[in-house]
């Protein structure tokens, strides 16, 4: 009786221990877990901190890069606008003084062969003459 | 001045024969100054192309002739 009444203390101890070595070790791995679970969040956290910095950091060189890009773009497009601008002020200038004198030279041709009508029309004449004979010559430099 | 007009003359001459006598090309050139400058550059390239060199050799001895007699009449009176 007492035997039995040993082995079964015995036996609950054994259990007790087995039950406060399984408590020890699944407390153990919890904190072990918990520990890891918590590296692996501060890890991910400093990650994603770190990609989160360099996405701003690379948003915000894009940004100036695209504003400096726009600045860039509106200078050149007022430089050209102003360079256009200058070009067609001399163009209409030039052709309003060639224009001015292709004028006056025609008045002034006008008044001339009003004046000499004979020896205007020979002198056209003979011009193109001149002009007839040496594109003749050259036409038959050609052939030869 | 007389020698002038003189000149004039003869090239108002010239004109009249070789334009159609119904034509009054004076008052056609007075008319339209640039046009009229324009047909006859026109017509004396033609005539130049076409017929240059003859009426450049026709001139040239006419010019050779008119030289000869002249200095042969200075070279008579000279003689003389």
């Amino acid at each position: 009786m007492a035997d039995l009444k040993d082995i079964k203390s015995n036996l609950e101890d054994g259990a007790e221990t087995a039950h406060e070595a399984v408590t020890d070790g699944v407390d153990a791995a919890r904190k072990r877990f918990q520990k890891l679970g918590d590296q692996a969040q501060d890890q991910y956290q400093k990650v994603s901190e770190q990609v989160q910095d360099r996405y701003k950091k690379v948003s915000h060189d894009v940004r100036r890069g695209a504003e400096r890009a726009s600045k860039e773009i509106r200078r050149g497009a007022e430089r050209a606008r102003e360079t256009y601008g200058d070009v067609a002020e001399t163009a209409q200038k030039t052709y309003t003084q060639v224009r001015s004198q292709a004028g006056n030279v025609s008045r002034e041709v006008s008044l001339y062969v009003r004046d000499n009508p004979a020896k205007a029309v020979m002198i056209a004449a003979g011009v193109g003459f001149l002009l007839g004979l040496v594109v003749r010559r050259g036409s038959r430099d050609d052939e030869a | 001045m007389s020698e002038l007009q003189e000149r004039e003359g003869f090239v108002e001459e010239i004109l009249d024969e070789l334009i159609p006598e119904g034509v009054d090309w004076q008052r056609l050139v007075v008319r339209y100054p640039i046009p009229s400058l324009l047909v006859a550059a026109v017509g004396g390239f033609f005539i130049g192309r076409r017929h240059g060199p003859e009426i450049v050799g026709a001139l040239s001895t006419f010019v050779a002739g008119e030289v000869s007699r002249n200095v042969d009449q200075l070279l008579s009176r000279e003689g003389e």
